[in-house]
C-alpha cells in the first residue's frame, strides 16, 4: 500500500510540474519589464547576448535531468531537449558559442543568482516566485 | 610546431592562465562506432582523409570513433580563449590531427564577433562540426558530398557580423589563413597539401526553424611536398633522355603550386512539426588537376519521433573530367607515367541511399545504425581506396553498415 501512495505522489508531482506555468525571472534591477518569447528564444539560443535595452545576458539552465528544463525547451522551440542539445553541442564544440550555465543544483539557488546578479535571466515554475528581488517579464503557460 | 601554431598556443595558454580564478570549464564529446562493407575490390573510406580502409569481411572501429576534448575559459565579457584536441584514427598523430580549436574569440557587442587562431572555415553546413557525430543527424557526414572536401582548420582569423531582421538573424562572416592536409599514401606516406591562403565567405539567414546559406571559398598558394618534387624530377630526367613531350606536360600537371580552388555552395534545412529537411549543393572548379570541377549535392529528411528519429538521404556527386596519356610513354618510363596518371584521374561519380534511425536512449547520448547503397561508376573510385593495390572494372554496387553511439558530456 505504501509503494503505491509513494508511487502516486510521484507521479502527481510530475504532472504538476509537467502542467505548470513557467515563468521568466530577470534581477529586479533590470529596465526589462516585458520580453517577448522571440527574445527569450534568441536569448536561450545563443543568437542574442543582450536584453533588448543592451544590457548584457547571463541566461541561466535548471539540472539537466530536472523535467521543468524538458518542459521549457518544449515550449519555446518546440522541440525535444535531445534536439536542443545537440544544437548546442554544435554551437559549443565548433567554439562558435557556449550555452547557459547550468550548475546550480536547486531552485533557491537559482533565484538566489537572479536576485544577485543584474544579468541574470532564469526560468522557474511560475508558482515559486514570491521573492521582489527578482521579477517576472514573461509566463510560458502550459 | 609551425611558428605559428606555436603563436596562437602560447596566446590562448596565457590566456587560460589569466582566467584560472574565473574558472575554466572543460567538457567533450565523443563516438564510438563500426562500419562494414559489402565490396571485395574497393575500400571504403569515410572521407579521401581516411587513413584506413573498409572492404567485405572487415569490420573497423577506426573510421567512425572519435574524442574530443574541449577547455572553455571566459577571460571577460567580452573575451574568452578555446582549445580543443581530438583524438581519432589519422594518417600521422601530430599536432595537425589533434588540435582542432585553439582560438582566442572578442565580441564587442552583440553583432560582431573576431576570432584570432586555429579554427574550422565554415564552407559548408558541417563543415565545422563533422566530427561531432551527436550534434548531427547521421552515422557520418554524406561521403558523397564531404567524402571530397577535407579542410579541417585554417591557422589565420574569422569574423562574424549578426543582424537581427524579421523572424531570424543575418549573420555574415569571412575567414583567412593557412592550412595542411595530409592523405593516407602508399607511395608518399603521406601525401601533403599545404595551402598557404584559404579564405571562406558565408551569407546565412537563421529564423530557427529554417536556415538558408550561401557560401564561396578559394584555396590558392598551394606549395608542394619533398617527395613529389623529387618524383616530378625523375618524370623530367625521363622526358629528356627519351625525347618522351608528354612525360614533360605530365610533370608539370602533378603539382599544387600556384594551384588554385574555388568552391561554390548553397544550403539549407527546415522543420515542418515532425519533419527536418536537410539540403546542401556544391561546385568546385580548380586548376589542379589533382581535384578536376566537381559537383556534389544530397537532400535529407528526418522525422523527429520523440526520443526515435529515422531518415533517409540521397546524394551524388560527379567529376566530369579525366586525365590521360596524349602518347604512349617509352617502357622505361611507363610504371611511372602510369602511376603519375592515376594520381591525376582521381574521378569520383557515385551516387547512393541511404536509411538510418537514431534513437536518443537518454541524456547526451544517442546510438545510430545506418545502411548505405552506393552505385560507384566505372572508374571513377576516387572516394574508395584500393584493396590489395588494384582497383576494379566496370559499376560496382556497394552496401556499408555503419553503427555508432555518439555522446556528450
Amino acid at each position: 500500500m505504501m509503494k503505491q501512495l509513494f508511487v502516486l505522489t510521484i507521479f502527481l508531482a510530475v504532472m504538476h510540474f509537467a502542467s505548470a506555468d513557467i515563468a521568466i525571472v530577470v534581477n529586479e534591477t533590470n529596465q526589462i519589464d516585458d520580453l517577448s518569447k522571440k527574445a527569450l528564444l534568441d536569448i536561450y539560443m545563443g543568437r542574442a547576448k543582450s536584453f533588448e535595452n543592451k544590457l548584457r545576458t547571463d541566461p541561466i539552465d535548471q539540472p539537466l535531468e530536472s523535467q521543468i528544463r524538458d518542459d521549457f525547451y518544449t515550449r519555446l522551440t518546440g522541440k525535444s531537449l535531445a534536439q536542443v542539445n545537440a544544437y548546442w553541442a554544435k554551437l559549443k564544440f565548433t567554439g562558435r558559442h557556449q550555452p547557459p550555465r547550468d550548475e546550480y543544483a536547486t531552485l533557491d539557488e537559482i533565484l538566489e543568482e537572479v536576485a544577485s546578479n543584474p544579468n541574470a535571466i532564469a526560468y522557474v515554475p511560475a508558482d515559486s516566485v514570491d521573492s521582489a528581488a527578482v521579477k517576472v517579464v514573461l509566463v510560458l503557460e502550459k | 610546431v609551425s611558428r605559428i601554431l606555436f603563436i596562437i598556443l602560447a596566446s590562448v595558454l596565457s590566456s587560460f592562465a589569466a582566467a584560472a580564478e574565473r574558472g575554466i570549464e572543460f567538457s567533450g564529446f565523443g563516438s564510438i562506432g563500426l562500419a562494414a562493407s559489402s565490396s571485395e575490390q574497393l575500400g571504403f573510406r569515410r572521407d579521401i582523409n581516411d587513413p584506413g580502409s573498409i572492404s567485405s569481411g572487415d569490420t573497423s572501429l577506426g573510421a567512425l570513433s572519435v574524442l574530443g576534448l574541449q577547455l572553455n575559459a571566459g577571460l571577460n565579457n567580452q573575451l574568452d580563449a578555446v582549445v580543443q584536441l581530438t583524438f581519432r584514427d589519422a594518417v600521422k598523430q601530430n599536432s595537425n590531427s589533434i588540435l582542432r580549436l585553439a582560438a582566442l574569440s572578442y565580441s564587442p557587442n552583440d553583432d560582431w564577433k573576431i576570432r584570432l587562431g586555429r579554427t574550422s572555415p565554415r564552407i559548408f553546413l558541417l563543415s565545422d562540426s563533422r566530427l561531432i557525430s551527436y550534434s548531427n543527424l547521421w552515422t557520418m557526414p554524406v561521403q558523397e558530398f564531404y567524402g571530397p572536401l577535407i579542410v579541417n582548420y585554417a591557422d589565420g582569423f574569422d569574423i562574424t557580423h549578426s543582424l537581427n531582421r524579421g523572424p531570424g538573424v543575418l549573420r555574415t562572416s569571412l575567414s583567412y589563413g593557412s592550412t595542411e592536409l595530409e592523405y593516407d599514401d602508399p607511395v608518399f606516406d603521406p601525401a601533403r597539401i599545404k595551402l598557404n591562403s584559404a579564405l571562406a565567405f558565408s551569407v546565412e539567414y537563421d529564423a530557427f526553424d529554417w536556415l538558408l546559406r550561401i557560401a564561396y571559398a578559394y584555396a590558392k598558394d598551394g606549395e608542394n611536398f619533398q617527395e613529389l618534387e623529387s618524383l616530378r624530377s625523375q618524370l623530367r630526367g625521363l622526358s629528356t633522355a627519351f625525347n618522351w613531350s608528354d612525360g614533360m606536360r605530365l610533370a608539370d600537371d602533378f603539382s599544387f603550386e600556384d594551384g588554385r580552388i574555388d568552391y561554390w555552395s548553397v544550403g539549407g534545412k527546415s522543420n515542418f512539426d515532425k519533419l527536418e529537411l536537410v539540403s546542401e549543393y556544391t561546385w568546385l572548379n580548380s586548376d589542379i588537376e589533382f581535384l578536376p570541377a566537381s559537383e556534389a549535392a544530397y537532400v535529407s529528411a528526418a522525422w523527429h519521433f520523440q526520443e526515435w528519429v529515422p531518415y533517409i538521404t540521397l546524394a551524388a556527386v560527379s567529376v566530369s573530367d579525366s586525365y590521360e596519356l596524349q602518347e604512349p610513354p617509352p617502357a622505361a618510363a611507363a610504371q611511372l607515367a602510369y602511376l603519375t596518371v592515376s594520381y591525376l584521374d582521381s574521378r569520383f561519380e557515385q551516387e547512393s541511399l541511404s536509411v538510418g534511425v537514431r534513437w536518443d536512449f537518454g541524456l547526451n547520448k544517442a546510438l545510430k545504425f545506418q545502411w548505405d547503397h552506393k552505385k560507384v561508376q566505372d572508374g571513377a573510385y576516387g572516394l574508395w581506396a584500393p584493396v590489395d593495390l588494384a582497383f576494379p572494372e566496370g559499376e560496382q554496387e556497394v552496401d556499408v553498415f555503419t553503427i555508432s553511439l555518439d555522446f556528450i558530456f
